[in-house]
């Protein structure tokens, strides 16, 4: 012990001497009690969430329900006119679509919404972009249980053998909720309006990602412009499966799922270098 | 009290920013610790005594790591370290089990380990049904001994009390000072804020004066306290 800490310390001398840079505290920052800690964070999360409301649980699907019901009335009886199954199309592009927007949103505020946590304790800041980004996901995976009664109930698309693809998309789509969010959550804390910003943003985007549209809707020139929307494609792809009862194709995803590690990696690089300056930064 | 340093601390300065976002990096800020020095060693109890605003509680939080140094560096051994303080609470929603949990789970101890050692961390705090009871409803004595007994339970290697030891009533003093004195004889190492110089001078083993960010003395109790009295008379 006397040892160690005596390397470490003539270490930690030796090195401040060559770089002239600050050194912290931390012992080993990728130690796995923090992903324990962020599911942990995230199961009692949902837990308050269903506990403080009185009906519970059942919000978690009347939620979406309720959602639902208003873009299916305005699928079938407003839209009508143009394609037969508008009000399907609609409602897979839009609860998927919902999964990354508030996903995207909640990881990139991670930081400042918990600052009461960090400033009592330590933790590395991904603990907290991950635990959001599960509770989003805790929240899709009830909105589209819903979603797929209501497309076996109400339009008689029973389930398919090509559900079996299905977590293919969820990782992708967890994958790129989590790249995304971790690009901004040390941003956000730096520029408060990027929170503003990106809430614009991901409000217009709805409309760029093929929620009320599809590919072929778009005329050829512009097909190009789908195909760098990987959020675009992931919806098309959704609506293959449970629409069209077709595998997945997964080429263009598999791109977009290595550039979302590069970013990642990038972002992880950037929270890291940032760790015990961020809680001081944040109002 | 051993030899061995569990956390050294070497000419560390941190600055707080003079307003928010990328203003810590346009401006100079204001610089809360300047130079300090000194180290912690295993089994001791080190308190650490100045005016107010001279930077004490900015220095624990670095201890454990939730700023980082802007100057110089800190080495710590370990990553079981535990800060209580007044205002801090952990997750207001969650309730005292839960929070008891999750800080246990952050000083590296396992889940299974916190819930069987909830029982026991409830009946130290003397929390009683408020311990199933979200954090909000809790009173500032109340968040202290919670993270007294959690801390005490889940045997963190490192305790940084921040004024906290007068805390609850005459029973619940008694017994937190007693616990400390367990902790010193035990394997623990104990950093200690306070304003009362008797209790310093009573539980630590050594002190450091801190004046505007500087230490500027470090020793046994009785010398530095009274330097440090003899100071604030002037």
């Amino acid at each position: 012990m006397s040892n160690r800490s005596g390397a470490r310390r003539d270490d930690a001398v030796r090195e401040l001497a060559e770089t002239g840079r600050p050194r912290r505290a931390i012992v080993n920052y990728f130690d796995p009690r923090y992903l324990n800690v962020a599911f942990f964070l995230a199961f009692r999360t949902m837990k308050q969430e269903s506990l403080t409301m009185y009906l519970g649980v059942v919000w978690w699907f009347l939620n979406p329900f309720f959602m639902m019901v208003v873009y299916y009335f305005l699928g079938t009886v407003i839209f009508k006119t143009r394609t037969s199954n508008y009000a399907a199309f609609l409602l897979v592009g839009l609860v998927t679509w919902r999964w990354a927007q508030s996903g995207v949103t909640a990881c990139a505020g991670a930081i400042k919404s918990n600052i009461q946590l960090l400033r009592s304790t330590y933790m590395p800041k991904y603990v907290l972009i991950l635990k959001e980004a599960l509770v989003a996901t805790q929240r899709f995976l009830f909105g589209f249980a819903v979603l797929l009664a209501f497309l076996y109930v109400s339009m008689d698309y029973s389930p398919n053998w090509a559900y079996i693809y299905l977590p293919v998309l969820f990782a992708f789509q967890f994958l790129l909720i989590l790249a995304a969010g971790s690009f901004f959550a040390p941003l956000v804390p730096l520029v408060p309006d990027l929170q503003n910003v990106l809430n614009v943003v991901l409000s217009g985007a709805m409309f760029l990602s093929g929620v009320l549209w599809s590919r072929d809707h778009l005329p050829e020139q512009y097909h190009v412009y789908f195909d760098i929307n990987p959020l675009a494609i992931l919806i098309q792809e959704y609506r293959r499966i449970l629409l069209d009862g077709q595998p997945p194709e997964l080429g263009l995803l598999i791109w977009f799922a290595a550039l979302a590690l590069a970013v990642l990696a990038v972002s992880h690089l950037v929270l890291k270098r940032l760790d015990g300056i961020l809680v001081r930064i944040v109002p | 009290m051993g030899n061995d340093i569990v956390i050294s601390v070497q000419n560390v300065g941190l600055r707080y920013p003079s307003g928010h976002g990328l203003s810590f990096w346009l401006h100079d800020g204001y610089w809360a610790l300047k130079d300090v020095s000194f180290d912690l060693h295993h089994g001791e109890t080190l308190g650490i005594i100045g005016r107010n605003g001279a930077g004490k509680s900015t220095l624990l939080r670095l201890l454990c790591g939730i700023y980082s140094p802007d100057r110089g560096a800190i080495v710590s051994t370990t990553s079981s370290v535990s800060l209580i303080a007044l205002q801090l609470g952990f997750n207001r929603l969650f309730s005292g089990r839960e929070n008891a949990v999750l800080s246990g789970m952050l000083m590296g101890r396992s889940r299974q380990f916190m819930w069987s050692a909830v029982q026991e961390i409830r009946e130290f705090a003397e929390l009683g049904e408020h311990f199933d009871m979200p954090l909000y409803t809790y009173s500032s004595g109340m968040r202290a001994r919670l993270g007294v007994a959690v801390a005490i339970f889940a045997a963190a290697d490192v305790l940084l009390l921040d004024e906290v030891l007068g805390v609850g009533d005459i029973t619940f003093q008694k017994k937190s000072s007693q616990t400390i004195r367990s902790l010193i004889r035990s394997e623990r190492s104990v950093v200690l804020i306070s304003h009362n110089l008797t209790t310093i001078k009573d539980l630590c083993d050594r002190v450091v004066w801190i004046e505007n960010g500087i230490s500027c003395m470090e020793g046994p109790p009785d010398q530095v306290v009274t330097a440090y009295a003899t100071a604030m008379e002037k």
